[in-house]
C-alpha cells in the first residue's frame, strides 16, 4: 500500500447512525470505498476539529525558534507535546516520560538552532525522526542493562501495560460484551474477524481466501464494532437503572 | 504541502496500523499526523483497546476458558518494529 494524502470526504454508508459520537467517528472513517484505500487521512468533517497544526506556518514556526523568540518555544511545546508525550508513552511506558518529553524538546530545539533543518516545512517529519531515535535509544539502553538478567527476544514488550483490579474487571466486561457479539455472528463471519483480529492476517490475505470483497470485509468488521459500542452503551444503562428500577419495585 | 494536517486518519488505517500491519513507507505520514492530532490519537487508543478486546474474546472462543482460568488481558501484536528501534534491539540482543 503507497501512503498518499488526499482529502476526499467518504461516501454515506448503510450503517444505521444511531450511535454514540464515537461509533460515528468510526462510521465515518471506516467507509472508505475500494478506490479510496491507498489513502490515509480525509478532511476534517464540518463542525469537527481539525487537527492541530492545520493552519501552522512551519518556516516561520522554525524561524522563531532560531531567533531564540519564546513564542516560537511555546508553540513548538503546545503543538508537540501531547503527541510526543502520547508517542513516548505508547512505546515505553509512562516511566520517567515527563523526562524524556523534555529531552525529546531539546534535542528538536538545538537541532533547529544549529540549523540542522534543512526543510523547515518538514518540522513534522523531524520531530517523528528524534521522537523515534529516542525510542530506539531507549530500548538499546534497556537491553544492554538487561542482558545480564534476562534474555530478551527481539519482539520483547517494552511498555508495561499492567492494569489494575477495576481496570481488568472492565476489561472482562468488555470482552464479555464481544463474546456476547461473536455468537451472534455465523461461523464464517467470526472466522473472519478471528483471522484478522487474532491470527493478524491481512486484509488482502483474508479477501482472498475467503472470496470477500474489500467493502464486505470492512463492513463486517465496522458493523461488529457498532455492535460493540451499542452493547456497551445498552449494559451501562441497564447498570445505571437498574438500582433505580430495584428501588422502585420494593415500595 | 500541508495537505494532509488538515484531516484525520481513517480508524481502518488506525487499525492497521495498531497491528503492525503499515510499512514504514505508510507509517510516516500516519505517525506524523498522531503527533499533532489529539482526536486520531484518541482514535488510536479507542482501536488498541478494541483490538485487545477482540484478541481476548477470540482466543477464549477458541480455546475455551473454564472457571478458574486465568483471562489473557494483555496480547502481544506483530507490531512491526521501526528501522530504528529495530536496529536497536538487534544490537543490543547481540551483545
Amino acid at each position: 500500500m503507497t501512503a498518499s494524502i488526499e482529502t476526499q470526504s467518504p461516501p454515506p454508508n448503510d450503517l444505521d447512525r444511531k450511535h454514540d459520537n464515537d461509533t460515528k467517528h468510526l462510521e465515518a472513517k471506516d467507509q472508505a470505498p475500494v478506490e479510496m484505500l491507498p489513502i490515509v487521512v480525509q478532511m476534517a468533517e464540518p463542525g469537527e476539529e481539525a487537527p492541530a497544526g492545520s493552519s501552522v506556518d512551519w518556516p516561520e514556526l522554525v524561524m522563531r525558534i532560531q531567533r531564540g523568540e519564546d513564542s516560537g518555544m511555546e508553540d513548538l511545546y503546545r503543538l508537540f507535546s501531547r503527541g510526543v508525550r502520547y508517542h513516548l508513552c505508547r512505546q515505553l511506558g509512562v516511566q520517567e516520560l515527563d523526562d524524556k518529553v523534555h529531552d525529546t524538546f531539546l534535542i528538536v530545539v538545538q537541532a533547529i538552532r544549529r540549523g540542522d533543518l534543512r526543510e523547515p516545512e518538514r518540522l513534522m517529519g523531524f520531530v517523528r525522526t528524534v521522537v523515534r531515535r529516542q525510542v530506539a535509544a531507549h530500548i538499546d539502553q534497556v537491553v544492554h542493562s538487561r542482558r545480564e538478567e534476562l534474555h530478551l527476544d527481539v519482539g520483547v514488550r517494552i511498555v508495561d501495560r499492567g492494569r489494575n483490579p477495576e481496570q481488568n474487571m472492565a476489561f472482562k466486561q468488555k470482552v464479555d460484551f464481544m463474546l456476547e457479539i461473536l455468537g451472534q455472528l455465523n461461523e464464517r463471519d467470526r472466522d473472519i474477524l478471528t483471522r484478522f483480529y487474532l491470527h493478524e492476517e491481512t486484509q488482502e490475505q483474508i479477501c482472498q481466501e475467503m472470496t470477500l470483497t474489500e467493502t464486505q470485509f470492512r463492513l463486517l468488521k465496522s458493523r461488529a464494532k457498532a455492535r460493540f459500542g451499542e452493547l456497551g452503551k445498552r449494559k451501562l444503562q441497564q447498570k445505571t437503572l437498574t438500582p433505580y428500577f430495584s428501588r422502585v419495585s420494593a415500595r | 504541502m500541508n495537505a494532509g494536517f488538515y484531516s484525520h486518519l481513517y480508524y481502518q488505517v488506525l487499525e492497521n496500523y495498531a497491528l503492525g500491519m503499515l510499512s514504514d513507507e505508510d507509517c510516516a505520514p500516519v505517525e506524523e499526523h498522531l503527533l499533532v492530532c489529539s482526536a486520531c490519537q484518541d482514535l488510536l487508543a479507542d482501536a488498541e483497546e478494541y483490538i485487545q478486546i477482540a484478541k481476548a474474546a477470540m482466543a477464549l472462543e477458541r480455546h475455551g476458558g473454564g472457571e478458574g482460568q486465568p483471562l489473557v488481558t494483555d496480547f502481544r501484536t506483530r507490531r512491526r518494529l521501526s528501522k530504528p528501534v529495530a536496529a536497536a534491539t538487534l544490537t543490543g540482543a547481540r551483545h
